[in-house]
């Protein structure tokens, strides 16, 4: 397992591959790793009155980037 | 193990992800580095979050 190149994975693939391969936790360190890497924001917070929305909205909006994006 | 906070969130997000959008969820586990609770979901495995052990969500 150890053989596999993450690094040349882009990150879906690496995503496929570490859901694919659910004993190579390696897969699933070095993705981790690559989405730590990328800037993240903060979506809500446990006490924002207006949480179940932002997640509501936050969820379509990935789906819709999904979409967009063209992906198989 | 997570925190009150993040079961608290990972409630909330499971609920829209599965009763209000009909996506279902791939994979639930804590990043051991970060201790961040981590979502994988949706019917393309599109959909990610991750929830800090204080409650906030990224």
């Amino acid at each position: 397992m150890s053989q596999v190149d993450y690094a040349a994975m882009t990150y879906q693939a690496l995503r496929r591959y570490f859901l694919a391969h659910r004993d190579d936790s390696a897969a699933f360190e070095a993705y981790l790793a690559r989405r730590r890497e990328r800037s993240r924001v903060v979506i809500t917070t446990i006490n924002d009155p207006d949480f179940d929305r932002k997640i509501h909205a936050s969820i379509e909006r990935q789906m819709a980037e999904y979409e967009r994006s063209g992906a198989s | 193990m997570p925190t009150v906070a993040q079961l608290g969130c990972l409630y909330r997000i499971s609920y829209c992800l599965t009763y209000l959008l009909f996506q279902p969820i791939l994979l639930v586990c804590i990043d051991g580095r970060t201790q961040n609770l981590y979502i994988l979901a949706g019917q393309n495995e599109e959909i990610e979050f991750e929830v800090t052990p204080d409650g906030e969500v990224l």
